[in-house]
């Protein structure tokens, strides 16, 4: 009896220990965005998606009782410069929680230093498919894989009697596991592939390449890159005043200033959303987090900034329901984790990989976005242009 | 045909009526009940392909959820789930069928059975397809497709047209049913109604009538105080009024009868011609009419009276039916000429008057033909013009006459004197001149003289045979004719004469005058010069030839002269004879008594004249003598003064003084024994006592015996003594009844050597019968 007191009493000490370990003046959470170079864009709006949170955090309490305190490096869109300042969080500020940085490649960079110190990274940004290939432990994706990326896109195509499509990709993880995905699927779909071809220098490349489209029977096309490529592309297209009957793009289409940027051509044009900040989603919190962001930062939240707020809600139920800062508590927490968050469901395989999560597929119309799939989500149904 | 005509007018509006009214309720109701029932099939239809495809959908969300997309396993019992659920679906759309297809056409499931093995029969497409009719496995469908990309699959919902259509054509059949009894109801119950309200009283009614118009006036019997029953009562009083108003019909009828049969007969055979007209078109015109114009009654009715009036009255006749038709006279009364169907011409005398008739007004034109009339008109007319043209003439020529006689006496001094001093006078004594100037003035004034007696009608001797072309030849062989050519040297003259031309008794000198005058005066019409034609011919006339005068049958020697000139107005033409009316320029030509000398012998020659002339295209005068067929000419023989010398005892008798010395000179120097007495009394006196060969007897003495009764009683003294006679005016029919007892030739004072000198001698030659 006096033995099993004794241990309780331990027990009490250990924990109340850890009470006020963890109870120091705050939590650390540190996270390298882009804050220049060609993922700038996209990293802006998960910067204001971690700052909102950061606010909305400490308003109600903190975490485990602390207030949390964001540190944020500017990684320049650079692989290098992203390792080496995840590395400064973790061995010099010492930070307790990691965020993930913008994309599959810097977010695979990134999460060499995080695994290498097991360190949790929820991926907000990234659905390349080799991240989940190299069986790291400690990494779990928000983003759904960028080879599902036009599944809607080609199924509502070949419902609607195209016969053809031609995939354009950027030479990128990403944009390559996006074409490859779009490649399989258009398959499936029964769909003929035109044209399947890949570029590394744009300045040089997508000239010819576009010739080439043009120049094949195509119905539809699918252009893989990052929104500074789409833009160019777009630019050209207009130039030779190309326009197949359906074009549908990666990134650059999700993001809320896409007809600022490319004007007019932006009707019409598909893409690819892990979310959309439309009020009309049925998942629990959007609506608020769409005014509380546009509050923030005065502009409309991006599908970026509702990963990003997802990885935080995610990192902060971790926490709230494990109670710990413990990475391999949370680690099991997070890969097993069931939910639903402002984007959507959250389910992750044995990998990491996210499996719960649905891609929405948009289209500029009358310049708005519409959300055309899947189907039990559309807000309106998909247009074409005339039949050549 | 129909009995029963007013039921059947009665009820075949109401089929019509309803007819129409069954089509329009069937094609006003039946198309938009096809259309609420063909919306839920169609619903359906789209419906349960919709539910299909969702059913893939969720599926397909499954697969995608569980990243097992890829599994063939998963993907097959994902497929067989949905058939099923989708099979399932069929409860709640009755009468739909679903078929799944795959691209390759298999059929993967159905809800109905479908031919063994078959593929499917249509093509497909990748796409929604609109609903549609198509015939499937011999049997009509409406179909709808959705494609389902992710397997392949097409989802067809389909209905049979005979499901489709079965709740419209049982709509139709029930709309139809329900009008077609009702149509039938209202049909039954008007006729009966009809037949038993109102077809059996009406059928009393019409019985009635029947007997009515047999004439006998029997009343309907009333059984219900309805309309009918009103109708019968009113019918009852009509045929009381009706009985009563038909003695009166009749009696009027019979009145009428009688009086339009007056009016008939009166109109029929009425001596005038009666038509009327209305607006000119005639639509009337009685029997006198129809035979005057020669028309038929059918062809006269719609003819407007105005073709039927001569075009030279047209236009008056127009104005006065105006007038008439304005209501601007009421009557009227004018002649005009018609022309019948044939073109004969007739006169009518025309009252015409406005009259109602049929309820508009009317011109009644009564008529008369006063053709008959007319041509006596304008025959007496020109009888009297002829008559006072020729009593003008007498007139004037008896004025003429008794100055020409006067004149004549004076003259024989102023010829006979000069001649005489002549014959004593030497050639060169300077008087000569003077007095042959007083002899040329002398025998001017004689040929005036002349032509003055001749217009008195009282000098021509018409005794001698003659040819007329001998005439003529000899004119324009004469000093006249040359001189007037040479006055008028554009002048030409050509002569056109009948080689076999008939004789005729005249006077030569007269008829020479004629031709003269005739020739003179068509070179005068000529100013500008032109050719003047001299025509002579036998003309027969069998009919009276109208002209300027109007010529007797007969037949006639002709003689025209023509020109080209200017004309004879109508006004002229007129008095173209009458003496010293003339167009000619006093004193240059002519006396101004010219034509009527040549009236004056034509006139004396019994013979006619007729001008045809029109101003500006010149002027053809035709004298017509009286042809003497049996009559030879003359041959005249131109004698020498000598040939007239005798020595043999002759008596001149002349009452005046100067004329007896004359004769006693020309005589006496012609070597005769001549003694002379102033009276027929002296010379019967000096004739008991002496014994002459000839007498030189005046016709004319006064006081006392003419020369006639002079001879007369020289006869009953000495029978077969020898005369011959002379006077200053024309041959009478004094001188010719002397010339019948016995005298010689016919003398013209003033006494000239040498045509006394030939009578006497003539006549002394002449060898007693």
């Amino acid at each position: 009896m006096g033995n099993r007191i004794f241990l309780i009493l331990i027990g009490i000490l250990f924990f109340s220990l850890r009470i006020s370990l963890a109870a120091g003046p705050e939590i650390k959470i540190g996270a390298v965005l882009s804050g220049s170079g060609k993922f700038i864009e996209p990293s802006e709006m998960m910067k204001n998606a971690y700052l909102l949170w950061e606010k909305q955090v400490n308003a109600r309490g903190g975490l485990l009782g602390k207030p949390v305190k964001l540190t944020l490096y500017d990684d320049q869109s650079s692989e290098e410069q992203v390792k080496a300042l995840y590395e400064k969080l973790i061995k010099q500020d010492k930070v307790d929680l990691i965020l993930s940085p913008y994309g599959t490649t810097l977010t695979m960079a990134a999460s060499e230093v995080t695994e290498r110190y097991k360190y949790v990274m929820v991926a907000a940004a990234a659905s390349g498919e080799k991240i989940w290939d190299r069986n790291f432990q400690y990494i779990a994706g928000v983003h759904a894989l960028s080879d599902r990326y036009f599944i809607g896109f080609l199924d509502i195509i070949a419902r609607n009697g195209f016969e053809s499509v031609s995939i354009l990709y950027e030479k990128s993880e990403f944009n390559i596991s996006a074409a490859r995905g779009a490649a399989d699927w258009a398959k499936r779909f029964g769909l003929k592939i035109s044209l399947h071809e890949g570029f590394s220098d744009p300045e040089k490349e997508l000239k010819p390449l576009l010739s080439r489209v043009s120049a094949v029977d195509t119905q539809a096309l699918i252009f893989c890159a990052y929104p500074q490529d789409c833009y160019r592309f777009i630019e050209l297209m207009k130039t030779i005043g190309y326009r197949p009957r359906a074009l549908a793009m990666t990134i650059a289409p999700a993001l809320p200033n896409f007809p600022k940027v490319v004007g007019e051509s932006a009707e019409g044009i598909f893409g690819p959303s892990q979310w959309e900040a439309d009020s009309r989603l049925p998942f629990p919190g959007t609506v608020q987090f769409i005014k509380d962001f546009t509050e923030f930062s005065g502009k409309s939240p991006s599908y970026h900034a509702g990963d990003a707020f997802a990885a935080c809600q995610i990192l902060e139920k971790a926490v709230s329901e494990t109670k710990t800062l413990n990475q391999k508590t949370l680690r099991d927490f997070v890969r097993s984790l069931d939910t639903v968050t402002v984007i959507g469901r959250f389910k992750v395989d044995y990998s990491g990989r996210q499996i719960g999560h649905e891609i929405i597929l948009i289209q500029w119309q009358n310049g708005k976005k519409e959300i055309l799939y899947p189907l039990h989500m559309k807000t309106a149904n998909p247009k074409f242009g005339p039949i050549k | 045909m129909f009995k029963n005509r007013i039921l059947l007018a009665i009820l075949v509006p109401t089929i019509i009526a309803g007819m129409g009214v069954l089509f329009i309720s069937t094609f006003l109701i039946t198309r938009p009940l096809s259309d609420l029932l063909k919306e839920p099939i169609h619903s359906n239809l789209l419906h349960y392909s919709h539910m299909g495809l969702a059913t893939c959908d969720e599926r397909f969300s499954d697969l995608m959820d569980l990243h097992l997309e890829h599994d063939p396993a998963m993907n097959t019992a994902s497929k067989i789930k949905a058939l099923e659920e989708i099979k399932s679906y069929q409860i709640d759309f009755p009468g739909v069928e679903i078929i799944v297809v795959e691209d390759s056409k298999t059929i993967v499931g159905s809800t109905f059975r479908v031919p063994d093995n078959s593929l499917f029969p249509l093509p497909l497409e990748n796409n929604i397809s609109p609903v549609f009719f198509s015939q499937l496995w011999g049997e009509n469908y409406l179909l709808q497709y959705r494609y389902f990309p992710f397997w392949k699959w097409h989802i067809i919902s389909l209905i049979s047209k005979k499901n489709y259509e079965a709740p419209i054509i049982v709509s139709r059949r029930i709309i139809a049913t329900g009008a077609f009894g009702l149509m039938t109801a209202i049909v039954l119950t008007v006729f009966l109604l009809f037949k038993f309200r109102i077809d059996r009283p009406l059928n009393n009614i019409i019985a009635a009538v029947k007997k009515v118009a047999t004439g006998n006036f029997e009343p309907v019997q009333i059984h219900k105080p309805d309309e009918i029953g009103q109708v019968a009562s009113a019918f009852n009083m009509m045929i009381q009024n009706l009985a009563e108003d038909q003695k009166k019909i009749r009696s009027i009828l019979s009145e009428l009868k009688t009086s339009e049969e007056q009016y008939r007969i009166i109109s029929e055979h009425s001596l005038a011609n009666i038509i009327t007209i209305r607006g000119n078109v005639l639509h009337y015109a009685n029997r006198r009419a129809l035979q005057t114009l020669e028309y038929s009654s059918d062809e006269i009715l719609h003819v407007n009276l105005l073709d039927l009036i001569d075009p030279e009255d047209r236009e008056q006749i127009r104005s006065k039916l105006l007038s008439l038709e304005k209501g601007e006279a009421r009557t009227d009364h004018f002649e005009c000429r018609v022309l019948t169907k044939t073109g004969k011409r007739i006169w009518f005398e025309v009252l015409a008057a406005v009259i109602p008739h049929k309820e508009r007004e009317a011109i009644l034109i009564h008529a008369v033909d006063i053709t008959e009339r007319k041509a006596a008109q304008e025959a007496a007319i020109a009888l009297e013009e002829r008559l006072s043209r020729a009593q003008k003439m007498e007139a004037v020529g008896a004025l003429a006459g008794s100055v020409a006689h006067d004149l004549n006496n004076v003259l024989g001094g102023l010829l006979s004197y000069p001649e005489l001093l002549l014959m004593d006078m030497p050639e060169t004594s300077p008087m000569r001149k003077p007095l042959l100037t007083i002899r040329k003035s002398g025998e001017k004034a004689a040929a005036i003289v002349q032509d003055m007696l001749t217009l008195a009608r009282r000098g021509v001797v018409v005794t001698e045979p003659i040819n007329l072309n001998r005439i003529v030849k000899d004119y324009i062989k004469s000093p006249e004719c040359e001189k007037l050519l040479t006055f008028h040297p554009a002048v030409g003259i050509n002569i056109d004469l009948s080689p076999d031309l008939m004789n005729m008794v005249g006077s030569p000198v007269h008829l020479s005058k004629t031709v003269m005058n005739l020739v003179s005066n068509a070179a005068e019409a000529m100013p500008d010069g032109g050719t003047i034609a001299i025509i002579t011919e036998n003309r027969l006339l069998e009919n009276p030839l109208i002209g300027y005068e109007q010529i007797p049958p007969g037949e006639y020697i002709l003689l025209s002269v023509g020109d080209k000139g200017i004309g004879i107005s109508d006004q002229d033409l007129r008095k173209i004879f009458e003496p010293f009316y003339t167009k000619k320029v006093m004193g240059r030509s002519g006396t101004g008594l010219g034509m009527a000398v040549v009236w004056g012998t034509l006139k004396d020659h019994h013979g006619f004249v007729d001008i045809h002339t029109s101003p500006g295209n010149g002027t053809r005068i035709d004298l017509y003598f009286p042809a003497a067929r049996n009559v030879r000419a003359e041959q005249k023989v131109v004698s020498d003064i000598r040939e007239f010398k005798g020595d043999e005892r002759i008596l001149i008798v002349d009452d005046i003084e100067e004329q007896r010395d004359i004769a006693c000179r020309i005589l006496t120097e012609l070597g005769y024994h001549v003694e002379s007495v102033s009276s027929g009394e002296t010379a019967l006196n000096y004739l008991k006592t002496h014994r002459v060969d000839l007498i030189v007897l005046d016709m004319i003495m006064d006081p006392g015996m003419d020369g006639l009764e002079t001879f007369q009683e020289i006869l009953k003294l000495n029978p077969g003594q020898k005369a011959i006679i002379a006077s200053g005016f024309s041959e009478t029919d004094r001188v010719r009844e002397a010339q019948r007892i016995g005298a010689g030739a016919y003398v013209k004072k003033p006494y000239l050597m040498k045509t006394l000198g030939r009578a006497v001698r003539s006549e002394l030659d002449r060898k007693q019968v």
